[in-house]
C-alpha cells in the first residue's frame, strides 16, 4: 500500500518524498490543482471516496499522514 | 519608465490573481507606480497576503463587494483595475470613470461562454479547445473588447479542475506578454464578433446536464457532465445526481473510467445494488464507475428548510448570494478545509 501511495505523491511531485514539514500546501511543495489531483487518485486506486472534510493539514499535510489516513480508511 | 498609471489595483482570487499580483509587484518599482490588492473572497491557502506582505503593496479582504467596488470608486489617481477570478460586477458608473481602465480575465474564447464556469461548460459542450481571454471591461457581462486570447486542448478524459488548470497558465503566460505595454500606451483591444441570435450568459446556479443524469442517458453523455461538474472536493457545483432504473434520484459520490475486459458484447448497464455503484459500458472494453448514495432524508429536509429560509430573505429583499459558497478553495481549485481555514483565521 506505502508504494501505490508514494508512487501516487511521486508522480505529482516527487520533492513529496523527501518533504519533511507538516503542511505541503502552505510550503508551496503542492497546489491546489496537484492535491485535488492526489486526492482523485487515491479515491481510485484505494476505491475509497475521501470526504471535503478530511482534507486538512493533518490528514494531508505530507507523506505520512496521508499514508496514515489511507490505512485507517481501508483498515490496514 | 514611467506607466500611465499611479496605482495598478488587482481584485480577485485564486491562482490567476496570485501569477498576476505577483508580475504587477515585481514591475512596480521599474514603472513607478504603488499596487493594491482587494480580495472580497479569500481562502486558506491564499497566496496574496503574502504577495503583498512581501512586496510592499497594499492588501485588502473586503467581503462586502459593495464596499469593495466603493474603494475603487475612490481612486481619484489614474489606475489600472485588474480583475482575475473576480466575482464583484464593475456598474457603469466606475467603468466610466475617466480615470480608470479596468481589464479581466475570463476563463473561455469568448465571446464563447461568458459568465461563470466557463471551462465546465466547454466540456459540457464537447468543446475540442478552450482557452483565456483578457479583455476591457464593459457594462454587459464580457463583452469588452479583446486584449490577448490564448487556446489549450480540451481532452477526451479532461475534468473541470484540470481544464481549470490549463486555462489559468495561459491567463497568466498572456498577462505576462502583455502587461508592460499596457502600462505604456493603450493596447487597442480586438472588438468581439457577435453571436448569431441571442447571446447566452452562464450563471453560477446553471449545472451542466442540470446536475442530473439518468442511468438510460448515453453513457458518453453522464461522464462529459460529471467530467464538467468535477472540481474536486471543492464544491463550485451541488454534487451530481444520477437517476436509477427505478426512479430513485440519488447523489453520486465517485466515478471513474477504467478498463474491462470481462465487458460482455452488448452489454450496457450493470448495477451492484448492495455496492451501490451503476457500470456502464462506454465502449467494449472501457466502463464507467458511478458510486452513489442513497437519499439521506434528514439533509433533504435540512437542504428544503434552507432553500425556504432563502426564499423568505430574497422575498424580503435580502437574497442570498447568488454565488455558490465554496468549503475550500484556490484557484478556482484548490483545497483546505473550512476547519483549517478558521484555524487560518484564529492564527
Amino acid at each position: 500500500m506505502e508504494k501505490k501511495i508514494l508512487d501516487i505523491l511521486a508522480d505529482v511531485n516527487d520533492e513529496l518524498l523527501t518533504y519533511t514539514g507538516n503542511n505541503m500546501v502552505d510550503d508551496s511543495i503542492v497546489n491546489s490543482f496537484e492535491l485535488i489531483s492526489i486526492i482523485s487518485e487515491l479515491e481510485d486506486t484505494f476505491d475509497i471516496e475521501i470526504d471535503a472534510g478530511e482534507v486538512t493539514e493533518e490528514n494531508f499535510g505530507n507523506k505520512d499522514r496521508i499514508i496514515a489516513l489511507i490505512k485507517r480508511m481501508t483498515g490496514e | 519608465m514611467r506607466s500611465r498609471f499611479e496605482k495598478v489595483v488587482v481584485i480577485g482570487w485564486g491562482k490567476t490573481a496570485a501569477d498576476v499580483l505577483n508580475y504587477v509587484t515585481k514591475r512596480q518599482d521599474t514603472f513607478v507606480y504603488r499596487t493594491l490588492c482587494i480580495e472580497c473572497e479569500t481562502h486558506g491557502m491564499s497566496k496574496l497576503h503574502a504577495i503583498c506582505d512581501g512586496s510592499g503593496a497594499e492588501y485588502a479582504y473586503i467581503p462586502d463587494k459593495k464596499k469593495a467596488l466603493e474603494t475603487i470608486e475612490a481612486i481619484t489617481e489614474p489606475a489600472l483595475v485588474i480583475s482575475a477570478g473576480n466575482t464583484c460586477l464593475f456598474p457603469k458608473r466606475i467603468i466610466e470613470k475617466e480615470n480608470l481602465e479596468i481589464i479581466n480575465f475570463h476563463s473561455a474564447l469568448l465571446p464563447e461562454f461568458p459568465g461563470r464556469n466557463a471551462q465546465s461548460w466547454a466540456i459540457w459542450e464537447g468543446e475540442k479547445t478552450a482557452g483565456a481571454t483578457w479583455h476591457y471591461i464593459e457594462s454587459s457581462v464580457d463583452t469588452g473588447d479583446i486584449i490577448a486570447q490564448r487556446e489549450t486542448p480540451v481532452t477526451e478524459d479532461m475534468r473541470a479542475y484540470e481544464l481549470t488548470r490549463d486555462i489559468m497558465e495561459k491567463a497568466s503566460e498572456a498577462f505576462t506578454e502583455f502587461y508592460d505595454e499596457l502600462l505604456i500606451r493603450h493596447i487597442e483591444g480586438r472588438p468581439q464578433p457577435k453571436p448569431e441570435g441571442e447571446r447566452k450568459i452562464y450563471y453560477s446556479w446553471e449545472l451542466p446536464g442540470g446536475g442530473v443524469c439518468s442511468v438510460n442517458d448515453p453513457p458518453e453523455q453522464i461522464y462529459r457532465m460529471l467530467r464538467a461538474m468535477d472540481y474536486g472536493k471543492n464544491d463550485i457545483f451541488p454534487p451530481a445526481r444520477i437517476r436509477l432504473a427505478d426512479g430513485r434520484e440519488c447523489e453520486i459520490m465517485r466515478y471513474m473510467k477504467r478498463q474491462n475486459a470481462a465487458l460482455q458484447a452488448g452489454q450496457k448497464i450493470h448495477v451492484e445494488e448492495e455496492e451501490r455503484r451503476v457500470y456502464l459500458a462506454l465502449n467494449d472494453m472501457t466502463e464507467l464507475m458511478i458510486k452513489y448514495k442513497l437519499k439521506d432524508q434528514a439533509a433533504e429536509e435540512k437542504s428544503f428548510i434552507q432553500a425556504s429560509d432563502n426564499l423568505q430573505k430574497m422575498e424580503a429583499g435580502g437574497g442570498p448570494e447568488l454565488d455558490i459558497q465554496v468549503i475550500w478553495i484556490d484557484t478556482g481549485g484548490a483545497a483546505v478545509s473550512e476547519a483549517a481555514l478558521q484555524n487560518r483565521r484564529a492564527a
